[in-house]
This record gives C-alpha cells, structure tokens and sequence, in this order.
C-alpha cells in the first residue's frame, strides 16, 4: 500500500495519528515525540510497504558509507563516497545486468531515487569533525511516511528541529492547518487530475503527427502532471503537518513563472534547491579553480546550469526523452542567465525594451508557460517522432 | 450589491471551503461510484502518481 494510493492508506494513517495524538496525552513521560513518529513510519514500512527489507539494507549501507567516510577516515574530497551512495540508484537506472543477476529485481524499490536524494544530502552537509547523526535519527528522517515515496525533498537539520520540538507541535491551529492542505490535494489528485486524465488527455491520440492534436497533448500532459504532483505533494505536507513536521513546499503557482530561475523556485521547488545545493554549487566551485575558466564567469555559470540540468534529466531515467528535455530546460536557464548578465552590462533590458513592467510580466508569463509546456511534453515521451 | 460583495469578502474562505468540498463529492460520484459511466477505471487500487516511476 503506497503512501495516498487507497482509501486504505487514508484509514490506515486516521489510526496511526489518532495513537500519535493519544501518546501526547498518556506517554509523552514514557515515549519521546521523535520515538513515537519513528515507530509510526517503522510499523507502516514492515506492514504495509512493498519491499521493506531492501529500504532496510540501503539504510545500514548508506550509514556505514557516511560514518566511514565522514566520521572514521573524515574523507575530505565527497565524491567517492557520493559515488558509492547513487550507485544502487544509477544500477536501477541503467538496468545495470552483472555476473547474469539482473541488479534491479534486488535493489529496486518503490521511492528509492528520493530516498537516495535524502541520503546524498546528510552526506554532502555534515561538516568534518562533527557528531555522526544517531541512526535512530537518520532512519527517522529517511523513512518518515508521508514525503518517503516522491517527497518533497527535506533536509534532515530542518526535519530535527522540527522533531525536537516535540509534541507540542501537535496542536489543533496545525492539525487544521495541515486537513486544510490534505483536502487541497485530494481535490487536486483525485479529481482534477483524474478528470483530466479521463476526459481530456486520455482520448488524445498521442500518435497523431497533427500539429493540433499535438499542441492539445502537450497542454493536456502538463496540466495533468502538475495536478497529479501538486496534488501529492499537498497531501504530504498536510500529513506532515498534521505529524508535526512542516515537510518544504514544493509547488507555489508555477504557471505565475515569469523566468526559468524562478520557474524552479514554483516548480518541484524542493528538488530545484536540491540540485542548487548540490549539484550548481560544487560545479560552479570546482569550474572556479580551473585556470582557462577563471577569466570567464558567465561561461562558468552557464556550463554549470546546463550540466545541473543534464543531469537532472539523467535521474529521471538515462532515455532520450528526459535526457532532451533536461537539456531543453538547461538552454533555458543559459538564454535566461546570458540574457540578465547582458541587460546588466548594457544597463537596459535588451529584449524588451521600454514596455512596462506589467506589459513585461504578462509576455514573461506566457512565454515561460509555452516554453517549459514544450519542455513537459518532451519529458512525457509522447511526442511521436 | 455593495452588501453581497461585503458578505462575500467576509466570508471567503467559508466560500472555498464549500466549493472544494462540493468538488470532492461531486468528482467523486462522478468518477468513483459504481453508478459513474467509466466501470473499468473504478478500482481504486490503479491510482498511482506520475513521478512514481522516478
């Protein structure tokens, strides 16, 4: 039973935070707050999610690469143990076949990219020479239900402080707060997303090489994408509230977007600071260090977007499809970039002129919402070429 | 008129709440009751979410 996928799920987790509340009343002397969720998560992972022992096995060898890495050796250079720790991720992705075993059957598992992701991050912050994270902790962070199949990414020093809060972060003004966003996804998930599913884009014939026909597509994929995502992600901040945890935001009006940096602000923000963090930032540093590049700061920026962005279409899948529309969202960002760093040299805008600022803002709008629908529409394969 | 703007102003979240409840409701006999027209997408079990798959 995965995480909003059943009526069941929704009965299930009634129970879970009725204990929960219930603890905070009759156990809180007994049970700490961050044992309690952490035996929630743990019950649900054994009981009702598919393949628990294998999350299990990337849990003990994820936390023996950051401790051996981190705490025994203090390794200063990331990479090898980033390397070890998106292995079984890249293997799944790649379909890797080795020795006759087919690697996906015994690593594979429902969530296992936004856990990896989850894991990277606990890697890439921890400082040397400083405390190892209790296991108790990172497991807590890591399996926590309602962000654990498709996220949104948190990161575990704002997941900890939440957890130590305790229970009095389980109060009625977030209950509310929290049933408030849960319906909000309901609605967007079940019967918006449904409805488009059902009567708009599912009789599309996504084979049609008409250019009407494949303009309704890509309108009509990407609108479902978005009330399908958002639609999750709302349910998941609103369980998480109604835990105790503010899990991030992740869509904030996307389609208000006016530029490519701020598209990813609005857009599966949670994932686009991820890749800032940890992907943009080291990039940028280590093209900062090499001689030919030095004298070039634009250049630097734009590898540096346009490899983050590669390589986001790389996660998604190594086909053709992501690979191109990562690529596409990388030109994106460059042309944006190229374009602010160009305005701020000639000390105007070079593209739009004198118009207002409202004549700007609307064009701004609609050309980024045709743009990244181009994008969209790419990454859902159903372009019939 | 001036009284209705008023009364709407106040009482807006009131307004989006019933809306999005009557959604929900109204969606879900539409998609999901046995009376609904689509029988083969009924089963609940068959929803999953698009980036699942990632």
């Amino acid at each position: 039973m995965l995480p909003f996928s059943s009526i069941d799920f929704f009965l299930l987790f009634a129970i879970l935070v009725g204990l929960l509340y219930l603890a905070k009343v009759l156990l809180h002397r007994y049970i700490p707050f961050s044992g309690m969720l952490l035996l929630i998560s743990v019950i649900y992972l054994i009981f009702f999610y598919p393949k628990p022992f294998h999350i299990a096995i990337l849990l003990i060898y994820s936390y023996m690469i950051y401790y051996i890495f981190t705490c025994l050796f203090q390794i200063q250079n990331k990479l090898p143990g980033v390397f070890l720790l998106v292995l079984p991720m890249i293997m799944v992705k790649t379909n890797t076949i080795a020795a006759n075993i087919e690697w996906n059957e015994f690593i594979s598992f429902a969530g296992l990219s936004y856990i990896t992701f989850r894991i990277v991050s606990v890697y890439m912050d921890a400082l040397p020479n400083s405390k190892p994270v209790n296991f108790f902790r990172y497991t807590s962070y890591l399996i926590f239900t309602p962000s654990l199949l498709i996220g949104p990414i948190d990161r575990l020093n704002r997941f900890s402080v939440d957890l130590d809060g305790g229970y009095s972060r389980l109060n009625s003004s977030r209950f509310l707060e929290g049933w408030q966003m849960m319906i909000f996804g309901i609605l967007y998930k079940f019967i918006i997303a449904e409805a488009i599913n059902r009567y708009w884009l599912g009789p599309i014939d996504a084979g049609s090489k008409e250019i009407l026909v494949m303009i309704n597509s890509m309108y009509a994929y990407y609108a479902y994408l978005y009330f399908d995502f958002a639609g999750y992600s709302a349910m998941a901040i609103g369980l998480g509230k109604i835990m105790g945890i503010d899990v991030p935001i992740n869509f904030n009006k996307p389609f208000m977007a006016v530029n490519p940096q701020d598209y990813w602000r609005r857009w599966h923000k949670s994932l686009g600071d991820w890749l800032k963090d940890y992907f943009f930032m080291p990039f940028y540093k280590a093209f900062t260090k090499w001689k030919f590049m030095k004298p070039y700061p634009l250049f630097r920026q734009n590898v540096s977007l346009f490899l983050t962005f590669l390589l986001m279409g790389c996660w998604n899948g190594f086909k053709g499809n992501y690979i191109l529309s990562g690529s596409i969202f990388g030109v994106y960002s460059v042309v944006h970039n190229s374009y602010i760093y160009y305005c701020r040299k000639n000390g105007r805008d070079i593209v739009f002129g004198n118009l207002s600022p409202l004549t700007v803002k609307i064009l701004s709008i609609f050309i980024m919402i045709n743009l990244t629908a181009i994008a969209i529409y790419v990454f859902s394969g159903r372009i019939p070429f | 008129m001036n009284s209705i703007i008023h009364w709407v102003r106040n009482h807006q979240q009131w307004l989006i709440n019933v809306i999005v409840y009557l959604a929900i409701i109204l969606g879900s006999l539409l998609m999901y009751s046995p009376y609904s027209n689509n029988p083969e997408n009924q089963p609940s079990s068959k929803i999953k979410f698009v980036y699942q798959q990632f």
